[in-house]
């Protein structure tokens, strides 16, 4: 194609065309700065909108299934409260799909229905229809299809939370209590990003279990099998510390007007001087016994490592010199340890805090989850407490309580019910949801069962698919599929972003058609530039259309060129946000970017679908703008250009 | 025959209405070489514009090589069917020589004949200059090079614009004689339009253009 030969040649920066040069490198830089914008805006917002949807999707499935009140008003439904098997109480979705109840009826010892019963709702072919049994084949079909897919029922109910705080203080220790209204929410094993959620044990929270362990000795155990400790800190101004811990000979500024040694952490020359010797300390020269007290004053921090004996063994400086043995644990706290989280078979010792084994998330038994705002408001692993919730007997409505212990914390997202949500083992849930308590939830939206898959983006597509399924074995009416899109709390989000998106693209597509317009005159002075060229060529026998393809491309070679140049530097500057992020806030004098909306930093990734809308966008607009020009020149006439001057 | 124009009107539209051609008729045929001689203004350049279908008359009919094709595919007839040699040369300034002379093959989406490029720069004396940049070359130089960029294509008809006509008495001699032999020689058909009745001379026919008709 002889035409692209040309478009290189007009394109390629010349001396003899300075004017036309200087103008297509402009256009190329501003094509390419409005490119370079498009794309960092849209990469940033799609980045932020993956991120809340990761957070939406994580405790709540990008996909759920609920009953509807047709089941709920189902012979299905309502006959277990007619059984003796099930304790004349309705079976939750979760008890049905373990298989703990349905069709246990028995007209011979079970009381007659009522007239106002429904009948048995049966399918086409006259079989009986269970709903959640059905709904259970859908799924376990669906999840031999789609690799990664995984589901669970699940329970929302309500309850009053009491928990006691008990705090160990340099005076002695404390209690406070806790009392909040919290809804329950079932812990959801299967659900595989649900240990992404889960904090792991802090350091308050393991010296609160060493703390624990001084009442309950049988804690050692735990301790000894999963905690690493990496480091301990003085619990609080001054830590005394055993003499042979400080080497011998070695002298290490100190006062003694209060009548203990008193040794700062860092040297100083105002002070006297003691040194440890094998019959006692010498201070300032005068000889102490062992008995007087060396007490540390200030802070530092020691590696340390738990013995068996359950003391520290400390390796650290003291005024530069370096010290190392065994301390109690008295005094000091940990600054530093990490607990087991990940197991790959059952471990013999249950620790006390959520585990995976093999990554499956395990929720020690009693235990229950808080949202981590509670862990900020100085709740802490291992603290024990009750939930208390209403149920009613034969003669009336009685306060029942069942012990629970604070097993970790999670990360709640965007959870409409944010910090009050707590995640229990599903039983508890379903045992309050079945005593009718006074926290009385929206029964449709209460239970149902949740779907996880690995791409969000295909919650449409298995929508879809379940709502076929569901047709096929006629219990579409019993349940509804609803996405993350249908959320309530999450929809107004999701517009949100949607609307921003689409106005931005909006814009972007404005500035890069004013953009492209430079083009426009780019090539207008290159078609009176080349007025001769153009005649020479059709003198050849060049047709219109290929001399207007010549100026088309060009003006596409143009877009091209700046979007290639706009989208690198958009992958370098992402790359890079960080640093932008920085010079943003030092600018502004203040944080640039809110980290409760934004997260710790911006997203890094260039968004694949603002690439593909510029690279796309961009070419086709220079190359519309290319046209205008394309038809001036086609309208030049040879003869014209032609004749001798 | 190879060009057959019948009654070729041209009028220029404007605020006074110019006929500057009315009602002319040629036939030229393989291998004949016609000499058009006139006046400056008379309308030699627009009749032989016309004849080379770069521009249409506002009547009359024309046809080359027995038709005259639909008007889309007039560039195709022009690329193959005829060579333009023009008085201000009409070179590509800055490609070289060797690709002035590929351009109509490259136009005509034929694969570029570079031996046949070279015999022909060859013949016109310029083989050695074949990677020469066409600003670089001299008018005779340029003239040569324009005639050999006609022959390309191997086309029937070869229409000069006053070839000679920006060189000098004894480069416009060497011109003249090249032209006229590498047409005889080829068996072309040659429209001239000139000033000069020595090179008009060396034509077959001699024709007058006055007052927008052929006079012979």
């Amino acid at each position: 194609m002889y035409e692209l030969s040309f478009v290189k040649k007009y394109l390629s920066p010349k001396k003899k065309q300075l004017s036309v040069s200087l103008i297509a490198l402009m256009s190329i830089g501003v094509i390419a700065l409005v490119v370079w914008l498009v794309l960092l805006f849209l990469s940033v917002t799609e980045g932020i909108e993956r991120t809340w949807l990761k957070k939406l999707t994580a405790l709540n499935a990008p996909l759920k299934i609920q009953p509807t009140e047709k089941y709920f008003s189902s012979y299905s439904y309502l006959i277990d409260q007619f059984s003796s098997a099930t304790s004349y109480s309705a079976r939750s979705i979760g008890e049905k799909m373990r298989g703990l109840a349905s069709a246990s009826y028995d007209p011979e010892t079970d009381p007659a229905l009522p007239e106002r019963m429904p009948p048995l709702d049966r399918d086409q072919t006259g079989s009986p229809i269970d709903p959640v049994g059905r709904v259970s084949s859908v799924l376990a079909q669906l999840q031999k299809k789609e690799q990664g897919l995984a589901y669970q029922p699940f329970e929302i109910s309500g309850a009053l939370l009491r928990l006691s705080l008990i705090r160990q203080q340099q005076t002695g220790d404390t209690e406070a209590q806790l009392t909040q209204v919290a809804f329950l929410a079932s812990f959801a094993e299967e659900n595989p990003r649900l240990m992404d959620l889960i904090l792991p044990p802090t350091a308050d929270d393991i010296n609160q279990l060493f703390f624990a362990a001084q009442r309950a000795p049988d804690l050692w155990n735990v301790i000894d099998s999963h905690i690493s400790v990496e480091a301990i800190r003085p619990f609080g101004s001054y830590l005394r510390l055993p003499p042979a811990l400080l080497p011998e000979g070695v002298a290490f500024a100190a006062d003694f007007s209060s009548g203990k040694l008193v040794v700062p952490a860092t040297h100083s020359d105002k002070l006297g001087s003691v040194v440890r010797t094998k019959e006692g300390w010498i201070y300032n020269g005068k000889p102490l016994p062992f008995t007087t007290a060396l007490l540390v004053e200030g802070f530092f921090e020691w590696d340390a490592r738990l013995t068996l004996a359950h003391t520290f063994s400390v390796h650290g400086q003291l005024q530069g010199v370096a010290i190392s043995g065994e301390i109690p644990q008295q005094g000091v706290v940990i600054s530093r340890a990490a607990a087991k989280t990940a197991f790959d078979s059952s471990p013999s010792v249950l620790p006390l805090w959520p585990y995976a084994v093999k990554g499956k998330p395990v929720l020690p038994q009693g235990g229950v989850l808080l949202a981590k705002n509670l862990q900020e408001s100085g709740v802490k692993m291992g603290d024990e407490g009750y939930l208390s919730y209403s149920a009613p007997t034969a003669s009336a409505i009685q306060e029942q309580r069942l012990p629970v212990r604070v097993a970790g914390f999670y990360d709640p997202g965007i959870l409409a019910v944010g910090s009050k949500c707590i995640l229990v083992a599903s039983p508890l849930a379903e045992m309050i949801n079945a005593s009718q308590s006074a926290y009385s939830l929206e029964r449709t939206s209460a239970s149902g069962i949740q779907v996880w898959f690995p791409d969000f983006n295909q919650a449409f597509a298995i929508k879809e698919e379940i709502q076929r399924a569901l047709k096929e074995q006629e219990i579409d009416g019993y349940c509804k599929v609803v996405t993350y899109h249908d959320y309530d709390f999450a929809k107004d989000l999701m517009q949100q972003f949607a609307s921003d998106k689409m106005l931005f693209t909006l814009i972007g597509l404005i500035i890069l058609i004013v953009a492209c317009c430079n083009i426009i005159s780019l090539l207008i002075i290159l078609v009176s530039d080349k007025k001769k060229e153009i005649g020479i060529l059709q003198a050849m026998g060049a047709s219109k259309r290929s001399i207007a393809l010549i100026f088309g491309l060009a003006g596409g070679a143009v877009g091209l060129i700046s979007s290639l140049l706009g989208a690198l530097f958009a992958y370098v500057t992402l790359k890079n946000i960080d640093i932008l992020v920085q010079l943003l806030s030092f600018v502004q004098g203040h944080q640039a970017f809110n980290t409760l909306f934004f997260g710790k930093s911006l997203p890094h990734d260039l968004s694949t679908s603002a690439l593909t809308f510029v690279l796309i966008a961009t070419p086709l607009i220079a190359l519309v703008a290319g046209l205008i020009p394309a038809s001036k020149a086609c309208r030049i006439s040879p003869a014209e250009t032609l004749k001798a001057p | 025959m190879i060009l057959k124009a019948r009654n070729i009107v041209k009028t220029y539209t404007g605020a006074v209405p110019t006929q500057v051609l009315k009602g002319v008729s040629l036939d030229v045929a393989a291998g004949e070489s016609v000499a058009i001689m006139g006046k400056s203004g008379e309308g030699k350049s627009t009749l032989l514009t016309i004849l080379g279908t770069l521009e249409e008359p506002t009547s009359g009919t024309l046809e080359i090589c027995g038709s005259l094709p639909p008007k889309s595919d007039i560039p195709l007839l022009r690329n193959q069917k005829i060579g333009f040699i023009f008085q201000s040369y009409n070179l590509l300034e800055d490609a070289t020589l060797l690709e002035n002379l590929l351009l109509p093959q490259r136009i005509g989406r034929q694969k570029p004949d570079v031996a046949r490029a070279l015999a022909l720069l060859e013949e016109v004396g310029l083989k050695e200059r074949a990677p020469l940049q066409a600003r670089f070359l001299s008018g005779g130089e340029k003239q040569r090079a324009a005639i050999a960029r006609a022959l390309m294509n191997d086309p029937p008809l070869i229409l000069a614009d006053e070839p000679t006509g920006n060189l000098d008495h004894s480069h416009s001699t060497a011109i003249q004689t090249l032209l006229i032999n590498a047409v005889k020689k080829r068996g072309k058909a040659l429209i001239l339009v000139t000033h000069d009745p020595e090179f008009a001379a060396l034509c077959d026919r001699l024709l007058l253009l006055k007052d927008g008709t052929l006079y012979s």
